[in-house]
């Protein structure tokens, strides 16, 4: 069996437009699973630094590839992207697991105020402002896990078989889990009695 | 237009229970073609389905409106001061391939492409003020594993018993408390584990097995749920009262959410149902930390703190997943 036919590293200046198009949506993306634009800019960082070092290598994606219509696998590129995007962004968030503790130092230790059953916003729900906020406090209760199935089809539109390669999981799976996080994300949304006070003030900031 | 106006009506019809979990694929436009036609079918007559789609039609909406890509600042409006790309507290502003070649410069680790930068780590440790009390934590957090440990041992008949005996440092009313949930909240917390544990072992793989697998884990956590509802008839010590009432707020909710998951017909049913029971336990996981961290003040060993509610990514996870991450 031959060899095969080595295809030509991406050029610099195709990387330089691919991080032009994908890091506003990479670090969005990112971004909402850390909570922190500081962190998602790291991240970011990281993550086209090891784009740059595989293109260097020429390993694909970061090829020209003779068989796509303008010689680059720009879908491949982009899924590659959030793979390792998100998988350095879950890995951190794992390991920042410890901050539930903070509550240790005293400044978080009022009582969990719960909300009384069957209260509800009694205001119109027009305002978009109050829509966010509450996206949000529903947003909060997700696990990153499916908050990140959401981005990846609602905001960033992979499909399902895209959104399995990048999370890593079967299309199956991905569809459950969208099935899931789109159920679990509705009941948040529209069941907020018993959301504790703190939680919601806190995934409204 | 209010929340209230998109509740669906109550009464769901007998077909409803096999389409309902098709719905939020349908409104994501992820339904496989071949079951579209069918589910419509069904929505044209079923008014309880149109409010359920309408509902996820919703939350989509409000998702697409306030979680979009938020576009970078331009470099102009990069706070005065900050010095080069990665100068700190400089708002983040876009790469140049520049700064990408400069940082790639850096010698590279030889890393997994899944380990975190370890400025990130470093950065993620010192927000969170771990001296003394990190600390603390850190022996709590060693505690709680050790405690969520022997529990489950304990309630799969391999370990001995590890009731503790009294404990000095708590008066009598605290140690009545504690015995109770040391008898009956337990179990509950070691439950949730098994339910945890069964969803992640089983996604991804058909609904009936999935079904058949975790649905006797709703059968005993109800069981056990309910006889601690049962118990908390125990007066609480004033210091505990807030997690009393946690307790007893969850075990009504838990009960009926279980006794649903024994029936559900679906995969994404029961989905739907465990999710709900992950809500209504984040209370008492406050509940058991607040206890847990008394405890360890007054003297308990490891061994006789609670367990917390394991589910993945709440505060009681935290604390397992922060001890076996390095």
């Amino acid at each position: 069996m031959g060899e095969p036919s080595r295809r030509a590293p991406l050029s610099a200046s195709a990387f330089a437009e691919l991080l032009q198009m994908t890091q506003g949506s990479v670090h969005a993306f990112v971004r909402r699973l850390l909570g922190s634009s500081d962190d998602a800019h790291d991240v970011v960082q990281d993550v086209y630094v090891k784009a740059w070092r595989a293109a260097q290598r020429g390993s694909p994606p970061f090829v020209c590839d003779p068989i796509a219509p303008d010689g680059l696998d720009l879908a491949g590129m982009r899924r590659w992207l959030f793979n390792v995007a998100y998988l350095q962004a879950i890995t951190l968030v794992r390991h920042r697991s410890v901050i539930p503790w903070q509550s240790l130092d005293g400044t978080d230790e009022e009582p969990v105020a719960l909300v009384p059953i069957g209260r509800r916003p009694a205001e119109p729900f027009e305002d978009q402002v109050v829509e966010g906020a509450v996206l949000q406090a529903a947003l909060a209760r997700l696990k990153p896990d499916d908050a990140a199935c959401l981005m990846l089809d609602i905001v960033h539109g992979f499909t399902t078989a895209e959104i399995a390669q990048i999370l890593g999981i079967a299309p199956d799976a991905a569809r459950k889990r969208l099935s899931r996080a789109m159920e679990r994300l509705r009941v948040a949304y529209f069941e907020q009695e018993m959301t504790p006070a703190r939680e919601r003030k806190g995934a409204a900031k | 237009m209010s929340l209230n106006h998109h509740t669906p009506p109550l009464a769901p019809g007998p077909l409803c229970a096999i389409f309902t979990p098709q719905l939020a694929l349908l409104a994501l436009g992820k339904l496989d073609p071949e079951h579209v036609a069918e589910v419509r079918s069904h929505l044209a007559d079923c008014e309880y389905c149109q409010a359920h789609l309408r509902q996820y039609e919703i939350v989509r909406e409000a998702f697409a409106r306030h979680v979009g890509v938020e576009a970078f600042p331009s470099p102009d409006v990069t706070r005065p001061g900050a010095r080069g790309p990665f100068a700190a507290h400089a708002a983040p502003r876009p790469f140049t391939l520049e700064d990408i070649m400069q940082a790639a410069n850096k010698p590279e680790a030889s890393a997994p492409t899944t380990q975190v930068p370890a400025r990130l780590l470093d950065r993620s440790r010192a927000r969170r003020r771990l001296t003394a009390l990190g600390a603390i934590a850190a022996v709590l957090v060693l505690a709680v594993l050790a405690a969520s440990l022997f529990a489950y041992l304990g309630s799969r008949g391999l370990a001995p018993a590890s009731k503790p005996t009294a404990t000095p440092g708590l008066d009598a009313q605290s140690q009545a408390y504690l015995a109770m949930l040391r008898t009956y909240y337990a179990p509950v917390g070691a439950d949730y584990g098994k339910v945890l544990n069964c969803t992640n072992v089983y996604t991804g793989e058909s609904a009936t097995q999935f079904l058949q697998q975790c649905q006797p884990d709703q059968t005993t956590l109800g069981a056990d749920a309910q006889a601690l509802g049962t118990h908390l008839t125990v007066t609480p010590p004033a210091r505990w009262q807030g997690a009393d009432t946690a307790f007893k707020h969850f075990v009504p909710q838990v009960v009926p959410l279980a006794s649903r998951g024994t029936t559900a017909t679906s995969a994404s049913g029961l989905f739907s149902i465990e999710g709900q029971e992950e809500t209504v336990a984040a209370p008492v996981c406050d509940a058991v930390n607040q206890i847990n961290l008394d405890l360890a003040h007054a003297g308990v060993p490891v061994t006789g703190l609670l367990p917390g509610i394991p589910h993945s990514y709440d505060s009681c996870s935290y604390l397992i997943e922060a001890t076996v991450t390095p």
